[in-house]
């Protein structure tokens, strides 16, 4: 009768179970260098936004003329409150990280007395109002920044598989 | 036979809508419709562009809750025969305009 020998099976066997124990922690650290490429593409486009002074801003406001871009304390607003959210796993199982704007700004209005929220500044941006011209800038980033942070977190995968397979060979 | 901003312009022109080229932003509360060339959407190949297109958006900016102005615009952008998509739909709480907005890709412009 035939004989087969695998020589390795069970080192190969117990590195699949090692890579499937830390499987979470991998794949947060594999997203963090995207992540990272992300928020440096999107921080030069939000330092580029052209502005106007508040005072010229708070004018047309008060004189119900439009705004060409946002006022400098906007643009301010959005420089000091670009973060990236912890790396977790939604309710869909993908394991993934914002990068976004939170808090409010200095700019105090009737509507925001306590400022105006940072994300929606963005938004109103990003998609454009009735009185502010769209500047899609954060699309811009994540087509500047999407074949570099999909080549960093290929290297990333690569480099974390390649540890846990050395660590248990 | 028009090309495809022209057969685009007039397509717009039909909605009952005013919707002038890049005439973004009106006083606030407004209402009004707008469009522009955006970038390109180029089919590459062999090192050519094989065919052109070029990215439209078009944005309206009404206080018509109802469905009407949506279907307006979208019957012409059917009848045009390019690919189209509704990006966003926004309610404007401090002006009480709904912003739709529209992206077109218009090809065939060899």
């Amino acid at each position: 009768m035939a004989k087969i020998e695998l020589d390795g099976f069970e080192t190969y066997i117990s590195q699949l179970t090692a890579l499937k124990a830390d499987s979470l922690k991998t794949c947060k650290a594999i997203v963090y260098p995207g992540a990272a490429i992300l928020a440096d593409a999107m921080r030069s486009e939000v330092a580029g936004l052209a502005t106007i002074t508040d005072t010229k801003a708070k004018n047309n406001y008060q004189h119900n003329n439009i705004n060409a871009h946002l006022s400098e304390s906007q643009k301010a607003g959005l420089v000091e409150s670009l973060g990236i959210t912890p790396i977790g796993r939604d309710r869909k199982g993908m394991i993934q990280c914002s990068v976004g704007f939170s808090g409010y700004n200095g700019v105090r209005t009737q509507k925001h007395p306590e400022g105006q929220p940072n994300a929606e500044v963005a938004r109103s941006l990003e998609k454009g109002t009735s009185y502010l011209k769209r500047d899609a800038f954060a699309t811009r980033a994540v087509k500047a920044a999407r074949s570099s942070a999909e080549a960093a977190m290929q290297s990333e995968a690569d480099t974390q598989i390649q540890r846990i397979m050395d660590a248990n060979g | 036979m028009p090309d495809k901003i022209e057969q685009l312009e007039q397509a717009l022109a039909l909605t009952g809508y005013e919707f002038a080229h890049h005439g973004w932003s009106r006083a606030p509360g407004t209402e009004y419709g707008t469009w522009s060339e955006e970038s390109a959407d180029d089919l590459l190949g062999n090192g050519r562009h094989i065919e052109r297109a070029t990215v439209v958006t078009i944005d309206l900016f009404t206080r018509d809750a109802s469905r009407t102005p949506r279907q307006k615009v979208e019957e012409q952008l059917e009848a045009l025969g390019c690919p189209w998509r509704l990006d966003s739909i926004n309610y404007e709480s401090d002006t009480g305009l709904i912003h739709l907005y529209w992206r077109v890709s218009l090809y065939g412009q060899n």
